[in-house]
Formats: structure tokens, C-alpha cells, sequence
């Protein structure tokens, strides 16, 4: 019996260092520093030229092809742009610095939520 | 103290198993939401502990109350430990993985420990067995391996560190003390 759980033990052990390993592994080819900035650039310009040609947003989301499988709606496109830059600004240590930014009063005046132009 | 006198007041086996059954299930319920490894292992570990607590044999020789209320001291150390500050995926890798590495020494000496296992230092019978072959106090050992990964990742955790392993330097002396005699 304590053979056995020995063993469990250790089969346990090496399948969590190969699934940490993998899961960092995984992580470092999906969210590249590079790739996540050009992804955002792409979005921008994505968002931009839509703006320009008066389009909605939904009608446009063909254009972003196979980049963006994710993106099938104008909430989609909120949601991934935002992962996006989350990530970038925590990727070069700026979280902190967004989030006081975020919560700044004079900022909070641009979220439109309040009366004004 | 005799023998029956020390079955009597071994009455801390039963808290200890009850801890380390709360444990288990604990982190049976971190390993439901996140689907890591790593916590099936300290199920292992912890449910094992728990069970071994419940059948373990009454002491010969028991560490004073001092020494006890140090050694329950040391052991609850790791859950002061601060969350991490770290932003570099590669030093929470390293930490991950010392993680891993010190529970699975701290999981092997606790089935080989069986029915020995003790928080305060105590003579029931002694273990050269297994990984005690190899590392003189494993348990001690993996918990100080595995701290030194919080330690990386949160420059706070260094004074709980360095106290931490005072602690298990201490109870391991003291256990070298009481086991030194052991017939």
C-alpha cells in the first residue's frame, strides 16, 4: 500500500511539472509580447477604417478574417480588445499604473457617462 | 509516563487528522476548479496524513509544551506567506515547480513516516526507510524547498522564510535529540 501511494506520488508529481511546464510553454507562443502588440495595432486600424467608411462594426467583423476567429460581434471585438491591452500594459508592467488611471476623476469624465458633448 | 497513560492523552492525533482532512478536501476543491495537478498531489498527501494521524502510535518520549507550541508554530508558518508580486512568468515557473518538487519530498516522507507522523517532535518508532535513506529530515526539507518558491516570487515572504526554516532547523535538532537514544 505505501509502495503504491509512493508511487502515486511520484506519476502525480512528474504530471504536474510536464502540465506547469506545458501550460508556460503554451502561454509564452499564444501571448508574445510582439504578438499581442500587433494584434492591437491591427485592431486599431481595424476600428479606424470602419470609422472612416461610416460601416457598423458588425457588418466590418468579416474583414478581420482568420486573425480574429473569437471575434463574431461588436461585444466580442470589446472584450478581446481589452484582454489585449490588459495584457500588453501587465506584459510590460504598467497594470498598476492603468487601473490608477482608470479610476482617475478626470478621466472618468471621458467615459461618456455623464452629461456633456 | 506509561504506555496506556500516553494513549490517553495522545489526544492531539485526532485535531491533527482533522486538519489534515480539511486540507484534503480543501485542496480537492482547488484541484475541481483549476484542474492542476499539483493540488491531487497535496490531496494525496494531506488524506494520507490524515489517516496516518488517526492510527499512529503513542509516543515514548514527547517533546516539553514549549517545544510543542514552537513546532505548531513552524507548521502553521506557510500560511502567512504573501501572494505573489511577480510579473516574470519565468521566476513563477521556477516557483511552480519547487512547489511541486518539495511537496512530492514532503508527500513521500509522510506514507513513509505511517503511523510516526508528529507535528511537535516525539519518539514513536523511528524511520530509515525510503526517502529517510537519503534525506535525513524530508518532510522539513520539502516544506523549505517549496517556501523558497514563494519566497521568489514576493521579496516579503524572505523574512517569513528565514524564520520558517530557524523553526524547522530547531525541530529538527530537537527530533535528533529525541530520537538519539532510541532503542
Amino acid at each position: 500500500m505505501k509502495n503504491f501511494m509512493k508511487c502515486l506520488a511520484i506519476i502525480l508529481a512528474i504530471g504536474a511539472m510536464v502540465q506547469t511546464v506545458g501550460v508556460y510553454a503554451l502561454e509564452e507562443v499564444k501571448y508574445s509580447l510582439e504578438k499581442d502588440g500587433e494584434a492591437i495595432i491591427k485592431l486599431i486600424e481595424f476600428r479606424q477604417r470602419v470609422a472612416a467608411r461610416g460601416d457598423s462594426i458588425e457588418e466590418a467583423l468579416i474583414e478581420l478574417g482568420n486573425d480574429f476567429p473569437e471575434i463574431k460581434t461588436d461585444d466580442d471585438f470589446k472584450n478581446s480588445f481589452s484582454e489585449l491591452v490588459i495584457r500588453y500594459s501587465n506584459a510590460i508592467g504598467m497594470e498598476k499604473v492603468l487601473y490608477e488611471m482608470v479610476n482617475k476623476k478626470e478621466l472618468k469624465r471621458i467615459s461618456r457617462d455623464g452629461p456633456g458633448i | 509516563m506509561d504506555l496506556e497513560s500516553n494513549m490517553q492523552s495522545d489526544r492531539s492525533k485526532y485535531f491533527g487528522s482533522l486538519m489534515m482532512f480539511g486540507f484534503g478536501v480543501f485542496a480537492f476543491y482547488r484541484w475541481y476548479q483549476t484542474q492542476l495537478l499539483f493540488f491531487l498531489l497535496l490531496v494525496l498527501r494531506d488524506f494520507a496524513a490524515g489517516y496516518f494521524f488517526l492510527k499512529r502510535t503513542p509516543a515514548g518520549t514527547k517533546s516539553t509544551t514549549t517545544a510543542s507550541i514552537i513546532s505548531y508554530i513552524s507548521a502553521a508558518m506557510p500560511l502567512f506567506y504573501f501572494s505573489s508580486t511577480e510579473e516574470s512568468r519565468v521566476l513563477l515557473l521556477i516557483s511552480n515547480l519547487l512547489a511541486i518538487i518539495g511537496f512530492l519530498l514532503v508527500a513521500l516522507a509522510t506514507v513513509e513516516l505511517g503511523t510516526s507522523i508528529g507535528i511537535s517532535p516525539a519518539k514513536r518508532e523511528l524511520v530509515t526507510s525510503g526517502i529517510y535513506k537519503w534525506v535525513k529530515h524530508p518532510m522539513y526539507s520539502g516544506y523549505v524547498v517549496s517556501e523558497l518558491g514563494m519566497t521568489l516570487v514576493n521579496p516579503l515572504n524572505l523574512i517569513l522564510f528565514l524564520a520558517s526554516s530557524a523553526l524547522y532547523y530547531y525541530r529538527s535538532r530537537l527530533e535528533r535529540l529525541i530520537l538519539s537514544n532510541y532503542k
